[in-house]
């Protein structure tokens, strides 16, 4: 499998891409520090000339020099080299613990269903059905405010993490349900088996049957559904991100940065250009990456 | 048939029902008091028991949701506010109007952004899907599916921002999105829409490449395709009549998902070319607190998912006989 | 296929989408009303491109109609006004909200109003009334004559017990939205109690009609400046036989120059003449358009674009309030085309950052805070100096008689905040790093301010805990008595050109959700401001609000003076008489007309 993965010279490519992403996020403070400048500092309010008095760089496209290589913010002045280096961090960590959750729940729930049958799999079944229903985009806008004040009381003060805990739970609510779905699916077909049929008769007990015998033969499907999951969640995030609902201030984010970028547009294109191209890259990256993890569990499936 | 459309009809109506409950329950968690909206600046403790009195809010939770659900079906009478004539989903406090007469004035603006990019994304995808599986290897195949790739992992936002950019702002090549009746100019009202059309096109015409070629390539290795073939069918006939039959039961699957979910409001289309439909009513609604219209505009979206899935469902059956309606 | 190719023509095409946009220009640009390059300077150049309003009070002659026409006018010609939200509220008694007053200035008139004189210059008259009253028994009785010929849609006239009706009316208790001064003067604080409305058959014994053209307000206590409570919107007359309560806020009967003809709520309005308003009975209203287009559901941009286009129907339309929104503010201040069309005002209300007195008790930190303040980097966050100006005052100067500039902090000299005198103060405190619990609106704007502020405060040492808040429960939480945060923004409208409608109410009783966010109790103070109401000499009343302005902000130090934003508005090529009303902040109806 891995040799089949190695002989795919985009899967390669794509993961070089995607450890490139990882690392960049990981690394991100050391890269700041190399480079001299740090996401939060207002450069453009600070140092005179950068900024022109409705707020935009007064250098050509957005700004760009040797000292700031992707341009300032308009209005603020920060660096947007910097931010989009740690806005990385944001989308990816949020994403990452998501899709975790997403696919434990997912996991767990399409099991149940698939392997109990009846009238589990029957309410269960209905359950996943209202979630798919959901228009989950304006639920979550529209009710943000009421799982942040699960936690907090309307007059305190919202922590960050908070945000983001509330982000990844959001995203969670509506994500498990695809999965479950397609795992429960699986299962369906899986039960029938004779070997599943052989364990039973055996007396295995349901516990040993679902980890030895079932999941085994579901890693594929989950990987490979994992893999796609990670971006779609990105993309989400952004997007949530992109309508006021996503991360706060200070904490750098590729959402905000857009949502920024698709008001200042007519008098700096360059702001939206760097966490767009970026996004499109890592996006990309990550399907391209599903696909190949796919095609190397799954030789049979023609391209 | 008869039978299975009931049924389904049925399980929407109570998936529906469910969806309603959640979110009609769910607002009495938000932080904002419909009857303090409603009541103005100056409001005295007497007068916002009257209007909570009007708006049913001094019913228990459960005879609020019955009443909402009995309203659509005999509509309501808001004291001091107004009359709402089912099927009634609510009357805004906000615009002093019962919500569908504001819904039904901006469906017709999402209804046509979605039929419009359908029509486009829909033509584009299967023909070029339909190409590339024939021209399997090629140097159209591969074209068709990079730029499928890349349509996919672009963002409305993005694009949009940029196509507004260059297309409409730098070089005037297309129109400012605007939304002009059909009824009333329909070249006004196709160049109006036309950028919107593509970008939504440019990111969902990816999906019906990828399914459609990936289907009629399983579909041309089918035995009875081959049978055809070997009777000394016609190339183009085999294509017509067998293969792409098969592919249409994958790209009406997709589609339902998609007019659905359009339908119900592409929020984010709206937002980026400043267009005035369901989506933006319903973000209109979270940030002016409007309850009643933030709850109409879900169940609309809701609906327009499950009534797309039924028409999914019922479709599947027409096309491809041997799905049994079990 | 070969998977490699496809990488490379993915990584292509991404190249391609990159280059396509290298070569975006810079923005050297400034306004084309203050020199470039001029980074200081940034506060007082826009002041140059207006002068704040003058607003003295008329004599009975000025009271005569017709109004003074603007220059070129033409009669006659349809008008399009295109805006986002329709109006909520067309009973007079419910109108408070500037967009709402402006358009009731079509169809409703009041006892008193503005006339416009000049650009800027405006006079108080008598609208209804003869003149702008009399008063005796030292400001508490109040006499006005309504002035021959005037009449309602129908053609009756409109007499002494149609204003008398149309008073006693705001106190029932379907009204909730209007002013509520006069009703106060004429029983009491809490005037709802004190009398239940006329509809039940008790009239209000404090105004008194002794004939058809006679009304008498008798108040409790003195009032020198109650004409220009008479002029505000929520003060419009209702027909006394045409009164249908809830139902007329639906279908006004018109006593101004038009009458609603059509109305589709949150879409379209059509207005009419009406044939019984006579124009040499109004001084203020030139009603110059044979019909007025209202279109609603216009967001700003949008609004801006179709104005800046200009094209076909869009010559002949403006917009009452739809400002140029901060994205399109460099195009539409740096193209020379749109210089004729083009519109600017300050708003009129009082912004302020307050401190929570209960909190930040030491004055000495709250003017260290003063001093430090981003001023101008706050400005920059909302467009520049075109976007917002920095004012120093409590007082708006666009809504003050008499107004006198002070400068307390340097902001005139150091806009950017003194970050030397700060430290220097807070050095003398006990607290020198103190820690500050700022709570915001969670908006874009406010969270990209709050950035500003919190990276500003820190170089003196201020250490700012951002707080943010919900949009909708923004006010209500900041109104708590007992909030845990130290300062917050918060917004207050005069309701007439004198400090009596500011200071007493930002300063005045400290309670739940009361418009005194500062929590400021000082007996000594609430004693002065009691001294200047009760003053009868209007102008000494107005030259003491400014010095109490000045004599608060130096010894008490309750809030910060926040920036004062500043509406670019633009109106069609063929629209005249467009002005913004410096004291609404919106363009009034009254000097409109279409060129042929």
């Amino acid at each position: 499998m891995w040799l089949r993965f190695r002989r795919d010279r985009t899967g390669v490519a794509s993961a070089i891409v995607v450890i490139f992403f990882i690392l960049v996020a990981i690394l991100a403070p050391v890269i700041s520090w190399l480079y001299g400048k740090d996401p939060y500092t207002l450069y453009g309010q600070d140092t005179p000339g950068l900024l022109n008095d409705f707020g935009y760089p007064i250098a050509p496209n957005g700004g760009i020099s040797s000292e700031f290589w992707f341009g300032i913010e308009p209005n603020l002045g920060r660096d947007v080299f910097t931010q989009l280096v740690y806005g990385i961090r944001t989308s990816l960590l949020i994403a990452l613990i998501t899709t975790i959750l997403t696919t434990l729940i997912g996991i767990v729930i399409g099991i149940v269903a698939g392997y109990s049958g009846g009238k589990t799999d029957y309410v269960i079944g209905r359950v996943i059905d209202t979630v798919l229903s959901f228009p989950s985009v304006l639920f979550i806008i529209a009710f943000m405010p009421v799982v942040e004040n699960l936690f907090v009381s309307p007059d305190q003060e919202t922590p960050v993490w908070l945000r983001a805990v509330t982000l990844v739970l959001v995203l969670t609510l509506f994500g498990w349900a695809g999965l479950a779905r397609l795992l429960r699916g699986q299962v369906l077909t899986l039960r029938e088996r004779e070997f599943i049929e052989a364990a039973r008769v055996t007396g295995a007990s349901p516990a040993r049957i679902v980890f030895k015998e079932l999941l085994p033969n579901l890693w594929t499907p989950i990987l490979i559904q994992a893999t796609l999951l990670l971006p779609a969640l990105v993309t989400s995030e952004a997007a949530l991100s992109f309508l006021g609902v996503g991360m706060i201030e200070p904490i750098p984010d590729w959402g905000r940065m857009f949502r920024r970028g698709t008001e200042v547009y007519q008098n700096d294109i360059t702001y939206l250009i760097f966490p767009g191209v970026a996004l499109v890259i890592f996006v990309i990256a990550f399907n391209l990456l599903g696909d190949s993890v796919r095609d190397a569990f799954d030789p049979k499936l023609k391209r | 048939m008869f039978r299975f459309i009931t049924r389904r009809t049925l399980g929407a109506v109570v998936t529906l029902l469910i969806i309603a409950a959640c979110t009609f329950f769910l607002f009495f968690a938000v932080p904002a008091d419909p009857a303090r909206l409603a009541c103005g600046k100056v409001c005295p403790p007497e007068l916002l028991e009257q209007a909570r009195h009007n708006l049913g809010l001094d019913q228990p939770l459960f005879v609020q949701f019955l009443t909402w659900v009995a309203g659509i079906f005999v509509g309501r009478d808001y004291e001091g506010l107004g009359n709402c004539a089912a099927p009634c989903l609510g009357f805004s406090f906000v615009n002093k109007a019962p919500v569908l007469d504001t819904i039904l004035d901006r469906m017709p603006l999402t209804v046509s952004l979605t039929i419009g990019a359908a029509i486009v994304f829909l033509l584009f995808g299967v023909a070029t899907g339909i190409v590339a599986a024939l021209r399997q290897g090629k140097a159209l195949d591969k074209i068709a599916s990079v730029s499928s790739l890349i349509g996919a992992s672009l963002q409305i936002y993005f694009v949009g921002t940029l196509a507004l950019y260059f297309l409409v702002y730098h070089n005037h090549i297309l129109r400012q999105p605007s939304y002009v009746p059909i009824t009333e100019n329909p070249l006004d009202w196709a160049m109006g829409l036309m950028l919107p059309w593509v970008v939504l096109a440019i990111i969902f015409t990816a999906n019906y490449t990828r399914m459609t070629r990936s289907t009629m390539v399983e579909q041309l290795s089918e035995d009875y395709v081959r049978t055809a073939r070997a009777k000394g069918m016609q190339n183009r006939s085999v294509v017509m009549r067998f293969a792409l039959r098969g592919t249409l039961i994958t790209i009406v699957t997709i589609l339902g998902v998609d007019l659905g979910t359009l339908i119900g409001g592409a929020i984010i289309t709206e937002q980026t070319f400043g267009l005035q439909g369901i989506g933006q009513l319903s973000i209109r609604a979270v940030w002016s607190s409007d309850l009643p219209m933030l709850m109409a505009t879900v169940m609309v979206a809701a609906g327009a998912i499950v009534v797309f899935n039924i028409i999914v469902d019922v479709l599947y059956a027409v096309i491809d006989p041997r799905v049994r309606l079990s | 296929m070969t998977v490699r190719k496809r990488s490379a023509v993915a990584v292509l095409a991404i190249g391609v989408l990159a280059v396509t946009s290298a070569c975006a220009e810079g923005n050297q640009g400034a306004p084309a009303a203050q020199p470039s390059g001029s980074s200081n300077g940034a506060s007082s150049a826009p002041a140059a491109a207006y002068k704040p309003a003058v607003i003295t009070q008329g004599t009975a002659e000025d009271s005569k109609g017709p109004a003074i026409p603007p220059e070129g006018v033409v009669k006659g010609g349809t008008v399009t006004m295109i805006d986002r939200d329709d109006f909520s509220h067309l009973d007079p008694a419910q109108i408070y909200v500037n967009t709402e007053a402006n358009f009731a200035r079509l169809i409703s008139r009041t006892l008193t109003g503005y006339k416009r004189v000049a650009k800027g210059e405006f006079k108080l008259v008598g609208d209804l009334a003869t003149d702008t009253g009399t008063q005796s028994d030292g400001g508490k009785t109040w006499k006005f004559t309504l002035k021959d010929g005037v009449k309602w849609q129908d053609g009756t006239p409109i007499t002494s017990a149609d204003v008398k009706w149309s008073m006693e009316r705001t106190f029932a208790p379907f009204v909730t939205q209007g002013p509520t001064y006069i009703q106060q003067w004429l029983t009491d604080v809490d005037f709802k109690k004190a009398y239940p409305g006329p509809y039940d058959g008790k009239e209000l014994d404090a105004i008194e009609t002794p004939d058809d053209k006679t009304i008498i307000y008798k108040f409790k206590t003195p009032h020198a400046d109650a004409a220009y409570a008479f002029a505000m919107a929520g003060y419009g007359i209702v027909p006394k036989a045409k009164d249908t309560k809830e139902q007329y806020d639906k279908e006004p009967v018109s006593s101004g120059p038009y009458i609603i003809k059509s109305h589709v709520v949150d879409k379209t309005m059509d207005l009419e003449r009406n044939p019984n308003w006579d124009p040499a009975t109004d001084p203020i209203r030139g009603a110059y358009p044979d019909k007025w287009h209202l279109e609603f559901g216009f967001e700003a941009l949008q609004v801006t674009d179709r104005l800046m286009a200009d094209s076909g129907a869009d010559q002949t339309a403006f917009t009452f309030y739809a400002s140029t929104p901060p994205e399109r503010l460099q195009q539409v201040l740096s193209d020379p085309n749109l210089a004729s069309r083009r519109m600017n005002s300050p708003s009129p209300y009082g912004n302020y950052y307050y401190f929570n007195l209960d909190r930040v008790k030491d004055p000495k930190v709250r003017q260290a805070i003063n001093y430090a303040w981003p001023s101008k980097q706050i400005q920059q966050v909302m467009g520049g100096p075109a976007a917002a100006a920095l004012p120093t005052t409590i007082l708006n100067e666009n809504t003050t008689v008499g107004y006198q500039s002070y400068d307390l902090f340097n902001k005139e000299t150091k806009p950017e905040g003194d970050v030397e005198k700060a430290k220097e103060l807070l050095a003398q405190t006990s607290t020198p790093t103190p820690t500050i619990v700022y709570a915001y609106n969670q908006t874009p704007v406010q969270e990209q301010v709050t950035v500003a502020i919190k990276s500003a405060l820190a170089k003196a040492g201020i250490n700012v805990v951002a707080k943010p808040l919900d949009r909708k429960t923004y006010y209500d939480s900041i109104g708590k008595l007992g909030n845990q945060f130290d300062m917050y923004w918060g917004g207050w409208g005069a309701d007439w050109p004198s400090g009596s409608t500011v200071l007493p109410i930002i300063f005045g009783p400290v309670a739940e959700g009361a418009p005194n966010y500062s929590h400021l109790k000082d007996p000594a103070l609430t004693a002065e401001m009691d001294k200047i109401t009760a003053m009868t000499d209007i102008d000494a009343a107005n030259a003491a609000w400014m010095a109490l302005d000045k004599k608060i902000q130096e010894t008490i130090t309750p809030l910060v003076v926040a920036e004062n934003r500043i509406a670019t508005m633009l109106h069609g090529s063929k629209v005249g008489g467009a002005e913004i009303d410096p004291q609404q902040w919106i363009v009034q109806p009254d000097t409109i007309f279409v060129k042929p």
